[in-house]
């Protein structure tokens, strides 16, 4: 590892970038993490300013976007290694937090995390009642019961036959 | 580091609640992650504006959608007014007519609205999957399929395609084949899952697909010659053929490729590329590779080949791999066994057989530490000749995979006659005993056990003998039979080892039982007694049936 970081000026001596979430937290984070971040690549290829404040990313999240990048950066980690840490990201994590996140990788272009996490969150409603999934996403019902009746008409197939469970 | 910490918190005792998840990390991550912080209170974030999914940009919403089947993202609609749309604008189509409990006509309804919902929007679908059935009486489902085929391709700007038609006789295909008029401008990924295509579509779909990554085919009656030329972008090339057809030809010349597999019988001719720069992955089985010079996988054709499986293709009886490149290297084959290899693939790290006979194999010499996995039944043996053969090539090809550490699986599912286990004299003094580290042993006669493993114990010496079953009510049939096999080695290895009845018990130096522990996953040594205890009680015993093995230790010969 100390090799890599030896070679060339590009990956130099792990150079590092201080973010900013939108309450004011700061987080030391070494570049080649930063740069996993399509986003913050960009920012750090245009100017020099080793400070980068993200408005709209508050601390919790951004603190675990950052452990994300990390992980990823590192190159002592196998790449097994990292796909067990990605799926021990996401489990149990309340649809709140996922939610923020997946907003967070979104703006910080995080691809392969952004991908994960929407995957999360699609996991999560499968094979749930409409019900469940309203109660657990907080979604405020604003059909009204005839309404909601007519559209299940259209769409009958959808609800033929289902073998859903109820948590 | 001119950063001014005021006060670095671990990020443990701040965002414990999120992160604990990630604890086998978590060490790492802090040598990375440090935090400047001022004093704010975390509770009272719940205040924030966003709190429902229904806020989420319409991007986000359609990439979770789409890792939902058509069927769940449409019971999206209902949840509220906002959702009531979203998932007819998803970028993805994903209709199996199973869904629809054979409702031909709702299916097909349905498909034709939600596309043209797509059309009239000018949407544009990345994935689109069909799985439909088809009839020659139902003419209609095809002319729909038809009409759409082109649109969604060109319009839509298709990047996955995936068309599956369950057909009730063979012959049914498309009449004006649209798959033939498209040109195929943003597609990376085609699967055609029976889909009658004839040789000159094929070759459409080649050439103008510019971007095709990935091509999948199964089945596709009407396909007589797969040509992948030069120039294509193909980097994955499945092609499975299970019907039995005669004269098919595949012919493959992309060096882009990075896996190829070839399923059916069908002669591989190499045309005028024998080179993959890029190759990771072959797969072929039942394929005919006699065009083929016998070095075919070597480094100086495919330096990059990792993944090798060759099953049943018996053009290739014998042949040379020299290949530095290689991890993986399997080989199936059944009643003809491979005859003169050789295998110089000093980075190897696994090697298996599967077969009836032990084929004849030599090893280079190898650098890193390598396992084999080795197959075989015992069942081809039908006399003392055939017996005595089979054990002495099995020892020579034990001798050849000396270097690597080795597990060998003998089956064995006919009994009786004379096929206990014999080593004439004039191979006798050539065997040589080689240490294997895992050796089972499925499906044996009890009564002709002893001979065969007397045999067995001739050229080679397990380390780990198992996993066999083991359970203290009686069972009939062939688990019954490995259960009379378990009682075998617990009589013969622990109980009376100093009796000795057979000659290999005077090299067993100490035995060990071990049981498997399937709440913890893992093997642990237990004692003999105990084990005997449970089967004397046997009916009051609460144990049923476990997986046992046995450690020997051999003496030095």
């Amino acid at each position: 590892m100390v090799t890599t970081d030896e070679k060339g000026p590009l990956t130099a001596k792990k150079k590092s970038v201080i973010i900013r979430s939108c309450d004011g937290d700061e987080f030391l984070v070494s570049e080649s993490a930063a740069v996993l971040s399509t986003s913050l690549k960009k920012i750090l290829e245009e100017k020099e300013d080793r400070l980068i404040h993200l408005s709209d990313i508050d601390n919790k999240t951004l603190a675990m976007v950052i452990a994300y990048l990390s992980t990823h950066a590192d190159d002592g980690l196998s790449d097994d290694l990292k796909r067990s840490f990605d799926q021990e990201f996401v489990s149990g994590k309340e649809f709140d937090v996922l939610k923020y996140l997946v907003l967070a990788t979104d703006t910080l272009q995080v691809t392969c995390l952004c991908y994960t996490v929407a995957k999360k969150m699609a996991d999560i409603m499968k094979n749930k009642l409409v019900e469940w999934v309203r109660r657990e996403f907080d979604i405020q019902n604003d059909y009204t019961p005839e309404a909601e009746a007519e559209i299940r008409r259209l769409d009958a197939w959808a609800w033929d036959d289902r073998q859903l469970e109820d948590d | 580091m001119s950063l001014t910490c005021q006060r670095i918190e671990r990020i443990e005792s701040r965002f414990d609640k999120h992160l604990l998840a990630t604890r086998p990390l978590l060490e790492k991550m802090q040598r990375c992650v440090e935090i400047q912080t001022t004093e704010r209170d975390d509770d009272d974030d719940g205040s924030n504006s966003m709190d429902r999914i229904s806020e989420l940009p319409e991007d986000i919403s359609h990439h979770i959608l789409s890792f939902l089947s058509q069927k769940e993202a449409v019971q999206t609609c209902v949840l509220s007014k906002s959702w009531r749309y979203i998932w007819s604008t998803r970028p993805k189509i994903e209709f199996h007519e199973d869904c629809f409990n054979g409702n031909k006509e709702t299916f097909m309804s349905t498909l034709d609205k939600t596309l043209q919902g797509y059309h009239d929007q000018k949407l544009c679908i990345q994935e689109f999957r069909v799985d439909m059935w088809v009839d020659h009486y139902h003419s209609k489902s095809i002319s729909l399929l038809e009409k759409w085929i082109s649109r969604v391709v060109i319009n839509m700007r298709v990047k996955t395609f995936n068309l599956y038609m369950l057909a009730f006789t063979q012959i049914c295909k498309l009449s004006q084949n649209p798959l033939d008029k498209v040109l195929f401008k943003h597609l990376q990924t085609l699967t055609l899952t029976l889909v009658y295509i004839e040789d000159e579509t094929f070759e459409k779909i080649i050439s103008c697909c510019p971007l095709i990554e990935k091509l999948y085919l199964n089945s596709c009656i009407g396909l007589k010659t797969v040509r992948v030329n030069k120039g294509c972008n193909l980097k994955d090339f499945v092609w499975l053929m299970y019907n039995i057809q005669k004269d098919l030809i595949v012919e493959i010349n992309a060096p882009t490729l990075e896996t190829i597999k070839i399923v059916g019988i069908a002669n591989w001719f190499h045309g005028h590329n024998k080179y993959f720069p890029h190759l990771k992955s072959l797969y072929t089985s039942e394929v005919r590779l006699a065009s083929w010079s016998s070095d075919m996988f070597s480094s100086n054709y495919m330096p990059t080949l990792e993944n090798l499986t060759i099953q049943y293709c018996y053009d290739l009886k014998e042949f040379q791999l020299s290949n530095n490149s290689i991890k993986h290297l399997t080989v199936i084959s059944s009643y003809e066994p491979i005859d003169k290899v050789v295998i110089d693939a000093p980075n190897i790290v696994k090697f298996e057989y599967v077969g009836d006979i032990a084929p004849s194999i030599a090893f280079a010499t190898t650098s890193s530490e390598w396992k084999s996995d080795i197959r075989l039944s015992y069942d081809v043996c039908f006399d003392d000749d055939a017996s005595s053969s089979w054990f002495f090539k099995l020892n020579k090809l034990l001798k050849a995979l000396n270097q690597s550490e080795i597990s060998l699986d003998i089956s064995r599912y006919h009994g009786g006659g004379r096929r206990n286990g014999h080593i004439a004299d004039n191979y006798g003094g050539l065997c040589e005993v080689v240490v294997v580290e895992h050796l089972k042993l499925t499906g044996y006669f009890p009564s002709s056990f002893p001979a065969f493993l007397n045999c067995l114990f001739r050229i080679c010496r397990p380390r780990i003998l198992g996993p066999c079953s083991y359970a203290n009510a009686k069972i009939s049939g062939f688990r019954g039979r490995d259960m009379q096999v378990t009682e075998f080695f617990c009589k013969n290895l622990l109980r009376g080892r100093k009796r000795r009845h057979y000659v290999w018990q005077q090299d067993l130096e100490e035995v060990s039982l071990e049981c498997f522990d399937k709440s913890g996953r893992e093997w642990h040594r237990i004692r003999g007694t105990t084990l005997f205890a449970r089967t004397d009680a046997a009916s009051k015993n609460p144990y049923g049936e476990q997986e046992l093995r046995f450690r020997l230790k051999w003496r030095e010969i």
